[in-house]
């Protein structure tokens, strides 16, 4: 009986979700850390602007600052950084046709993947 | 349906391959600005020659601007600056401007002495605010705006007498026939 508390206590625990620190208080700098952590850093290019110690992250970040600050929304401070940069700063690209095969190509092969395994069933069956 | 079964996965790999291979060409470093073809955002600068004289985006009007992202600290810049001198001197009537990118005055003029200036002034971008606007992430990168002031080319890192030959000095050629 002793086993099987301890062994359920442990097994158990998995199955909490797991404890985060979220980000509480100052709503911009909430925004400020969503943004910079979604945002690219165009000279370290697999790096976001929040991961990044490069000169021109840190120029924008601070512009980010200043944007948020004057009173813009997260839509205008990235609709700004897109005319400037391109979509490619975005490390979630909107949706629109030169980027549906990124967001669609999953959606794509688990189809196919689906059609496949029935397939190769139904054919066992035979 | 046997034939389908064979037919499909190889049309799958070839897409596949396709794909990879169109990727393997791309520069990522190349990004595709969204400013082409747009109005080269407004500026107000003080140049490296003169701190108290401000030079705004009225220079581009009426004249073909090769402009310049440079800094004191660039290897590329450095290495590339004898070329863009002899490059500058085989087409005459175009406007070739400095945009020295977050530098120190000082750094800059002395590397100009140093290595040659072809440029009719170099505007002095302490902060970085500019470029910021031009969407620059790096020295050098090169920008051509015609006559109407809208950018119509931009490439990122050294100039190579390739890109000169096949790209730029066509390009200033046929922007220069425009009439303003």
């Amino acid at each position: 009986m002793k086993l099987f508390l301890i062994f359920s206590t442990i097994f158990l625990s998995f199955l909490t979700s797991p404890l985060w620190a979220e980000e509480c208080g100052d709503p911009g700098h909430v925004l400020y850390l969503k943004l910079s952590k979604e945002l690219r850093c165009t000279v370290c290019q697999n790096q976001t602007l929040y991961d990044s110690g490069a000169a021109l992250a840190q120029d924008v970040k601070t512009l980010i600052q200043t944007k948020i600050a004057s009173g813009q929304n997260e839509d205008e401070i990235k609709k700004f950084l897109v005319e400037r940069y391109g979509d490619f700063i975005l490390y979630r690209p909107e949706f629109k046709l030169a980027t549906s095969l990124l967001w669609g190509g999953p959606l794509l092969l688990l189809a196919l993947g689906i059609f496949g395994v029935l397939s190769v069933v139904r054919r066992s069956k035979e | 349906m046997r034939k389908l079964s064979t037919i499909l996965p190889l049309a799958f790999i070839l897409g596949l391959i396709f794909f990879f291979a169109r990727g393997l060409d791309l520069d990522p470093k190349a990004l595709n600005s969204p400013l082409m073809n747009k109005r080269a955002p407004n500026f107000r600068l003080a140049t490296v020659e003169n701190s108290t004289e401000y030079v705004g985006s009225e220079i581009f009007k009426g004249k073909v601007t090769v402009l310049k992202v440079w800094t004191s600290s660039c290897w590329i810049c450095q290495q590339e600056q004898a070329f863009m001198i002899e490059a500058a001197k085989t087409i005459a009537d175009v406007q070739w401007l400095g945009l020295n990118y977050k530098d120190e005055a000082l750094l800059a003029k002395n590397w100009l002495a140093d290595f040659g200036n072809p440029y009719q002034a170099n505007l002095h971008d302490v902060k970085g605010q500019m470029g910021l606007d031009y969407g620059v992430y790096g020295s050098p990168e090169t920008f051509i705006i015609d006559k109407q002031g809208f950018l119509r080319y931009k490439t990122v890192g050294a100039l190579t007498v390739e890109k000169w030959q096949q790209e730029i000095r066509p390009l200033l050629i046929e922007l220069m026939d425009k009439q303003p």
